[in-house]
């Protein structure tokens, strides 16, 4: 994953990329929260001049009618100010949230949707992926979240250290001094305390994905069954109950931290509040300062604190959060696959495909073990050829290699005669019909699923004429199954389930609909029962018929469909040929085909030997 | 009682949240007994404080407009700081106590829905009710509640209570006052305050209605206004490994209309609706809430300029006025949300509630030596839950001891059925399984099943140690599990592993764990079954994921692995089945024929030679011209 950078940028840059986004999204969110900092630095202001007022009215001894008029004016005030706070940070509280669930982890999918297929496949970007995921799923501890809640939270509180230290300062320069000295102990130990935290938070969390993936697979059903026959629920209990106390031994070196700042702030404020009566009290007391500038002035020495401590405590959630923006930002990053830019036109396509290897070899990135080595052969067009070697030979490595998802590390690939790296991606993908192990099957409708289109892009009547070559006409027909059924659960609650046989035809129909020159198939019978299994080989040589295919599979039934046979070892051909070259040659082939027909051909079986020239009915 | 017949419970009458908080009540007492002690002191503690902050500031100013020396002032002063000290050290002490509490309850109950789910009715673990609680619970504990609020709840309105009592306290001179003056101002500053708390009640409650009903509208959408975004992105709905389907058929508009563009418009309809009724609720609120101190102010200064009240004491009582109302709203609304998250409890309780019956049996097992126990199916049909169709009819089964039985069928015959009743993991819908003539559910569970092995065809692997694995515990013998994987053919790849058989298996939580294929994986679930050493030893399709070579070795190790055992073995390859002495074929959840490779293969119409020579016809001696399938 060299390719990939990991940003490494600042809480303001990150900042910066965060307001230009939400801006794209829903602009009331900065405007909201913009009004919420001016709103946020004064009412605090209101919360220690209200008392000052009363208390100077009253001293002054004014006259009810100008005490209305004073103090109406300052309520009035506050209505507004926090009637206007609490509902917009409210509502970019929701807004902001919005622009985490959907816009951020829209763009994340498709980003892991558009860069390169080497990408996905590597458990590097997979983990960059669930980061970058991880980043804006986490509800209000979400990098975004945080960003949004916190950093007005730090404006404001910058504006109020400065207003408050405007106040203060006309009692004395020093009081300031003083108050800054304490926030700093203060900071000092708030500071300790992020980085316990900070030096056990992947410790805890590895405490608590241990602890959560147990609690999980207790409640799968598909673990059940061996929980249940296994006799497992006291030893998976135990497991919970020793992952629980790791957790507890971490949060209890946390929560010793945690007491000792508050010891430390429960000293400092008794010294900072002592401090501020004695001193106040003295200058009232000499005719300093009025009643009201006592009330004033008492406020605000301890309200100075919070704003500092606030900073303290905000900063130290910026910079976790900061990490997650970064992973998101990088993550965003990676470019989308450049589908659309080479060369050449596929030449002579109506003509069919052919598929030329010239020494290639590949490696995964960040490897030095070469999956594929010198390989090289040659397709022609029409060929149908079978792919046959033990797991782990490089055959699912050369299928990619192929549809052009892996580039090669040397060597050359041919498609009818031109190099693959000078075609367009999108003409290569078109090229294929594939059908994986891994079957997909969306939660959409019936034919959507066929086509992989949207429903307004769909050709219904292809779908139907597929569905019939398939096989798949009258299944559906007869569970009441059309276009327009749901697949999966997910949408609905009776959505359609197909058995394995039927999901291989459905996959075939699949490939018929996109009706492109080349088959590739990659081990699509190893779940079925024999007779299901010779229904889809059949279906798929009808398929194929005409066109290029390349076969995996462990069965060598399917060699007998093929023209030729590769053999595959340790990335390397090591026998190429037809079935009955092979199996004279007496190598690797061979010596696999007799162990699986070692069962069907035991001479002593004499039973077995009348079958011996059955041919299928 | 049948699970998956039964609904989520949706709505609550008052009765029934009433009844779900005091369950509440009674779990929390049970978890955490010191809980409810230690809160009550620790809010005490912590109410302490902030009213004698109130009034001594309001003291001094007092002292000061009397002319008080200072230094009287400061002596009282200095004396009750260190009280407030020492409060507040205990607040820090009680809280951590509080959060060790919290924290310990919700182990437990996480270790307690573990067991439950451990323990329920296999058929009921993947129920769709059952399913339906699991997201419930889940989306419950997201919005910040479930069981887990109750806690927080609790020592919120404890907070609240105490609160208003010390404001009422303090409040009480003035109250005397100001009632024996017989102001008309009087009776309009507490309609006012009085209206205020109503309003702030009743807006709490109009909102707090319309953003559940907004919220509902979430999970009762329709599927064509579903957005998939959070299953695609979030779940992987679309696996790495399928992003080649999605490349090679062009799928991304596909995804992008499920995700873009389905149920967008309606997901930001909602969103706009909660965002606006919660922005409206949280105006009133503030608006009330400064009103209440506006009008305090504006009052009691009028009072006071009247000569009624001393300073300090104006602005002790603006104070006490202003925390009594905000403690009464407050109380309302945590009272309220007691109530209202009572449906989220409910669901917690509910599931912990599920019964399950399957294993009460009680009979203990008799252990014989000679391994002679006797299994028979005796017309047995069972259904899925939910499901028409009949897994299994009238099926009736013999099993022969210490043989070898292969059992062969299409898919969706009803042989992994099979295995799954005879480990009672589904109960038959009709007839009987018997045990040596005893019907299985009368036994004791685990006594039951530790006379069976088994590898099912989706078997399961800890992401823990090798060792553990094979165990399926904790404790084992090491030397016996190296034993079972050896036998299992993990011998060679076990003999290359740095750390034996204390590797660990995945990456999640070690660098040094080591992800196995496929065919590993399932060499490591054999060697458990054998590891546990039954009587019987049940096999469902054991080698799917293994190469031809890997396939030949399991077979061949087939005899020196089950020994003098009972073995049943499902395979799709039916020359493994050759081996054994006796086949039994299944068709549409009956038994259609049984006997010996050679008997099954003389019956030239039966289902046996079909799919026998679906497969043999590929490896026929003379398989040098093609064979055609038409």
């Amino acid at each position: 994953m060299e390719e990939i950078r990991q940003r490494n940028d600042s809480i303001v840059r990150n900042a910066w990329f965060l307001a230009k986004e939400s801006w794209k999204w829903d602009r009331r969110i900065l405007l909201f929260l913009g009004i919420t900092v001016v709103t946020g630095t004064l009412l605090p202001l209101f919360g220690i001049y209200l008392p000052k007022v009363a208390v100077d009215l009253l001293t002054r001894r004014a006259d009810p009618v100008r005490v209305l008029q004073v103090l109406g004016s300052m309520v009035g005030g506050l209505l507004l100010l926090q009637g206007l706070h609490g509902y917009l940070s409210k509502r970019a509280y929701f807004h902001h949230n919005e622009c985490r669930n959907t816009f951020f982890i829209q763009r994340l999918f498709l980003v892991s949707l558009q860069c390169k297929y080497s990408y996905a496949e590597d458990g590097e970007f997979y983990k960059l992926y669930r980061r970058a995921i991880n980043a804006v799923r986490s509800g209000d501890a979400s990098g975004t979240s945080v960003f949004f809640d916190q950093i007005p939270r730090v404006v404001t509180g910058v504006a109020c250290f400065f207003l408050y230290s405007g106040i203060l300062a006309q009692l004395h320069v020093l009081v300031i001094v003083l108050l800054l000295l304490t926030s700093l102990v203060t900071y000092f130990f708030r500071r300790r305390e992020n980085v316990c935290y900070e030096r056990t938070r992947d410790e805890y969390a590895q405490a608590e994905k241990k602890l959560y993936y147990t609690i999980g697979e207790c409640g799968e059903s598909r673990t059940g069954k061996d929980v249940r026959v296994y006799n497992m629920k006291g030893w998976l209990t135990g497991q919970i109950r020793r992952f629980q106390g790791e957790e507890r031994e971490i949060l209890r070196t946390r929560r010793r931290k945690e007491y000792e700042t508050h010891l430390v702030s429960c000293g400092l404020n008794f010294l900072r509040d002592g401090f501020a009566y004695v001193y106040l009290i003295v200058q009232t007391v000499q005719g300093n300062i009025g009643m009201g500038d006592f009330m004033l002035f008492f406020g605000a020495i301890t309200g100075f604190s919070t704003w500092i401590t606030g900073l303290v405590d905000q900063m130290s959630m910026l910079k976790t959060a900061n990490v997650k923006m970064n992973d998101l930002r990088s993550f965003l990053d990676i470019p989308a696959e450049d589908a659309d830019s080479g060369e050449c036109r596929i030449p002579d396509l109506p003509e069919g495909v052919e598929i030329k290897f010239e020494h290639v070899s590949f490696a995964y990135p960040g490897s030095d073990k070469k999956v594929i080595s010198d390989l090289s052969f040659h397709i022609r067009k029409g060929e149908h050829v079978a792919l046959v070697g033990l797991n782990g030979a490089g055959k699912s490595t050369l299928l990619k290699l192929i549809m052009g998802m892996y580039e090669p590390a040397g060597g050359k690939i041919w498609i009818n005669g031109t190099d693959i790296t000078k075609l367009r991606k999108r003409d290569i993908y078109r090229l294929y019909s594939a059908v994986f192990q891994d079957t997909m099957i969306l939660p959409a409708m019936i034919d959507e699923n066929i086509a992989l289109k949207p429903k307004r892009d769909v050709d219904k009547k292809r779908v139907e004429e597929v569905l019939g070559l398939a096989g798949l006409k009258e299944d559906f027909s007869q569970r009441g199954i059309t276009l327009d059924s749901y697949m999966t659960d997910r949408l609905v609650e009776d959505g359609i389930y197909l058995s394995g046989g039927q999901e291989q035809k459905f996959l075939l129909a699949r490939a018929l609909y996109k009706d492109a020159p080349v088959l590739l198939l990659d081990e699509p019978t190893a779940a079925l029962d024999p007779l299901a299994e010779q229904e889809v080989y059949e279906s798929y040589q009808r398929l194929c018929r005409g066109r290029t295919a390349l076969f995996i599979s462990h069965r060598l039934a399917s060699t007998q469909f093929s023209d030729w046979i590769m053999f595959l070892q340790d990335g390397r051909i090591i026998e190429q040929g037809s079935h009955e070259e092979l199996l004279k040659a007496g190598g690797e082939y061979a010596r696999l085909y007799e162990l699986q027909s070692h069962y069907y051909n035991q001479p002593e079986d004499e039973r077995m030997g009348e079958e011996a020239g059955y041919e299928c009915e | 009682m049948n699970v998956n017949s039964k609904d989520i419970t949706e709505k609550l009458t008052f009765r029934e949240k009433r009844a779900v908080v005091s369950r509440l009540l009674r779990e929390i007492h049970l978890l955490a007994p010191s809980f409810i002690a230690v809160t009550v002191v620790k809010q005490l503690c912590s109410v302490s404080v902030g009213y004698i902050g109130i009034y001594l500031s309001t003291m001094v100013l007092n002292g000061l407009q009397e002319g008080v020396s200072a230094e009287s002032l400061i002596r009282k002063v200095m004396l009750w700081m260190l009280v407030t000290l020492a409060l507040y050290i205990l607040t820090g002490k009680l809280s951590n106590e509080s959060e060790v509490i919290k924290s310990h309850s919700w182990e437990l109950l996480d270790a307690r829905m573990a067991v439950k789910n451990m323990e329920m009715n296999y058929p009921d673990l993947d129920s769709p009710y059952v399913n339906k609680l699991y997201s419930r619970m889940e989306e419950d504990n997201r919005w910040g509640s479930g069981i887990y609020g109750g806690f927080d709840n609790l020592e919120k309105l404890c907070y609240q209570a105490f609160n208003a009592l010390f404001a009422v306290g303090m409040l009480i001179p003035v109250l005397h006052q100001l009632f024996t003056q017989k102001s008309p101002l009087t009776g309009v500053f507490f309609a006012v305050l009085v209206l205020a708390v109503f309003c702030n009640g009743m807006g709490e409650r109009y909102f707090g209605k319309k953003i559940t009903e907004y919220m509902a509208l979430w999970t009762n959408d329709k599927p064509e206004d579903t957005n998939l975004m959070w299953y695609y992105a979030v779940y992987d709905g679309v696996s790495m490994e399928n992003r080649k389907d999605v490349k090679l058929y062009d799928a991304l508009d596909l995804l992008k209309e499920y995700t873009f563009v389905h149920g967008m418009k309606f997901l930001r309809y909602k969103d706009n609706l909660v965002a606006g009724a919660s922005g409206r609720r949280e105006l009133i609120v503030n608006i009330l809430n400064a009103g209440v101190r506006g009008i305090c102010y504006l009052f009691l200064t009028l009072i006071a300029a009247g000569g009624g009240i001393a300073v300090g004491m104006l602005i002790r009582y603006v104070a006490c006025f202003e925390r009594l109302t905000n403690s009464i709203q407050n109380m309302l609304h945590d009272a309220q949300a007691f109530l209202l998250v009572a449906r989220r409890q409910s669901t917690l309780f509910e599931f912990l509630d599920i019964q399950g019956s399957f294993h009460e049996g009680t009979l203990p097992v008799e252990k014989r030596s000679d391994n002679e126990y006797e299994v028979e199916f005796c017309d047995v049909s069972f259904r899925y839950p939910g499901r028409e169709e009949y897994a299994l009819r009238h099926f009736s089964l013999k099993l022969r001891i210490g043989e070898r039985m292969a059992v062969v069928g299409k898919n969706g015959s009803g042989k992994t059925t099979m295995i799954k009743l005879l480990c009672r993991l589904y109960e038959p819908t009709e007839g009987v399984i018997y045990l040596n003539g005893v019907d299985i559910r009368k036994y004791d569970y685990s006594e039951y099943m530790n006379l069976f092995s088994v590898v099912f065809q989706d078997f399961s692997l800890f992401d823990y140690s090798i060792a553990e694995n094979v165990a399926a515990g904790g404790k084992y013998d090491a030397g016996k599990v190296r034993e079972s994987l050896v036998k299992a053919g993990f011998g060679e790849r076990l003999s290359g592993l740095q750390e034996g058989i204390d590797t660990l298996m995945g990456k999640e939580y070690d660098e040094r764990g080591i992800i196995f294929s496929g065919g590993e994986r399932q060499k490591i679930a054999i060697a458990r079954a054998l590891y546990k050493d039954s009587p019987f030893i049940l096999l469902d399709e054991p080698t799917a994921a293994l190469d031809p070579v890997a396939e030949y070795e399991v077979y061949s190790a087939f005899d020196e692995m089950v020994q003098n055992k009972t073995a049943i073995y499902i395979s799709h390859r039916l020359s493994s089945c050759r081996f054994c002495d006796d086949i039994v074929v299944f068709d549409k959840g009956q038994v259609v024929q049984r006997g010996s490779h050679g008997e099954l293969m003389a019956e030239r119409e039966g289902l046996y030679h079909a799919l026998y020579m679906a497969q043999a016809q590929y490896y026929e001696k003379d398989a040098g011209k093609k064979v055609c399938p038409q």
